[in-house]
């Protein structure tokens, strides 16, 4: 995808495509590839170029986690994605408890945070914003109840110390939230009842007399009004690390030249008996600036970072799988677009 | 992958607020310049249009700004050549960076499908 180029001092082609990273400072890093910036480019926007030069390759996949390389597309794009990915894709989150009764030693104020920090796995796209003036519906809110109470296990013998063992309902777990389903939810949402992503995140602890019992109703929201409502742990890019050598390293000081980068970045090769370091895999570095320290590498080694090349790591809360969170910020993204157009559109015609 | 899919705001009949999007007053000496004032948004839309914006070899000068910290909106400067007006100029930044939008969708999905990546159903990186 990224041909390794030459080693030249800061050419213009270096500049325009990459972040060049110094031993005490970073330079180069806006992007300068707009119209009339550099003779004999055109650099005006054209989708069919863009087309082409645009590259995703996903690396890995797991339950909760994505990375992949999203290639030739700018920071300030890139960036508007991990941005939504935070704060503005909707998920469900506990946002109203009402508390019947809790003699719990956790006061209701904290309770409450504590619940609506759950994830829950519902299918946001398939709820409405709940205004603050709008009644509950069923297509707007999602009804949980925590009843528990604390009791000593009459099984258990009088010397057990262990709570677990010596009482019931010693811990409330996420799991103990039961979903009470509202007008067509049951049928809707039969494939995939509602219920918290984690069925063993602990609530409160309880002593035996004592109780919780509330009612919760989630409703849909983004990250921008409460870290609860962000699908995502985190959402992260980094850009591709570059390793450049100018001519040789070699002898021994090609083994200190590894042993300046984590492993697998660079390998040792022999050539005619002579130990001659090579960059394999310049995307484990961590860029840490070890290798220009030492003045035996100075003028022979530049370290860049492929400036369009965005290694995205976006790891889910649970609630929305890995691979759909980047489809769904952005559609945000297009949405937004799509809203600012038909609002201009009607502020052009009311002047 | 067809278009309709994604374009899915398009389908929906939505209110519009327009509110939400005025032309700064005293902003807009000519055409071919004003200054929008977005309602609700912030360097996430501001500065991805941005981008779209200076993209276009007609457009002189375009930038944004977030005023006050703590009132959310957006505004976006745009001065262009004598070819097109600010107006004009804001509508392709927009319709680029939604073609932009639906390509990477596309791109992505089609990626995807053809699942060629590691896939550890427990796997934390």
């Amino acid at each position: 995808m990224v041909t390794q180029k030459d080693f030249k001092h800061n050419d213009i082609e270096t500049l325009r495509s990459r972040v060049i990273v110094e031993r005490d400072r970073v330079t180069s890093t806006a992007s300068t590839d707009y119209p009339h910036n550099y003779p004999g480019l055109d650099l005006a926007f054209d989708l069919e170029k863009f087309k082409e030069n645009f590259k995703v390759k996903i690396n890995r996949l797991s339950k909760n986690e994505i990375e992949f390389d999203m290639v030739g597309i700018d920071a300030a794009i890139a960036n508007a994605f991990r941005r939504i990915l935070i704060a503005e894709v909707p998920t469900m989150a506990i946002s109203q408890v009402f508390v019947m009764n809790n003699t719990s030693v956790v006061v209701d104020e904290v309770l409450a945070h504590r619940l609506g920090l759950i994830p829950i796995l519902a299918d946001p796209t398939k709820f409405d914003f709940k205004a603050k003036e709008e009644t509950s519906t069923d297509i707007n809110t999602i009804v949980l109840r925590l009843n528990i109470r604390c009791k000593r296990n009459p099984n258990a013998s009088a010397t057990e110390t262990d709570p677990l063992k010596k009482y019931i309902h010693s811990t409330v777990y996420s799991g103990d939230l039961i979903w009470d389903p509202k007008g067509d939810q049951a049928e809707k949402f039969k494939d995939c009842p509602i219920k918290p992503v984690y069925d063993d995140i602990v609530i409160a602890k309880l002593r035996p007399g004592q109780e919780i019992d509330v009612e919760v109703h989630c409703e849909k929201g983004i990250g921008q009004d409460h870290a609860k409502w962000s699908p995502v742990a985190t959402a992260t890019y980094r850009l591709l690390p570059e390793i450049l050598i100018n001519g040789e390293i070699v002898g021994e000081d090609a083994v200190k030249f590894q042993s300046c980068f984590p492993e697998g970045v660079v390998d040792i090769v022999e050539e005619n008996g002579v130990k001659k370091a090579k960059v394999v895999n310049p995307r484990k570095d961590t860029v840490s600036r070890e290798v220009l320290r030492y003045p035996e590498f100075e003028n022979k080694v530049k370290l860049t970072r492929v400036r369009d090349h965005f290694i995205f790591t976006i790891e889910s809360v649970g609630s929305i799988e890995p691979q759909d969170l980047l489809v769904q910020a952005v559609q945000v993204l297009m949405d937004k677009c799509a809203q600012v157009k038909r609002a201009l559109q009607a502020t052009l015609q009311s002047d | 992958m067809s278009a309709s899919k994604v374009v899915r705001m398009e389908e929906d009949p939505v209110e519009i607020d327009t509110g939400k999007v005025t032309i700064v007053p005293g902003t807009m000496t000519e055409p071919q310049c004003a200054t929008f004032c977005l309602q609700d948004e912030d360097h996430t839309l501001g500065n991805a249009l941005r981008w779209t914006l200076m993209k276009n070899p007609e457009v002189d000068f375009a930038s944004y700004s977030i005023p006050h910290p703590s009132e959310a909106r957006t505004n976006i400067r745009i001065q262009t050549s004598d070819k097109t007006t600010a107006v004009e100029a804001m509508f392709k930044g927009l319709d680029d960076l939604t073609d932009i939008c639906n390509h990477v969708i596309q791109s992505f999905q089609t990626e995807l499908a053809k699942g060629e990546f590691e896939y550890d159903e427990e796997g934390a990186f």
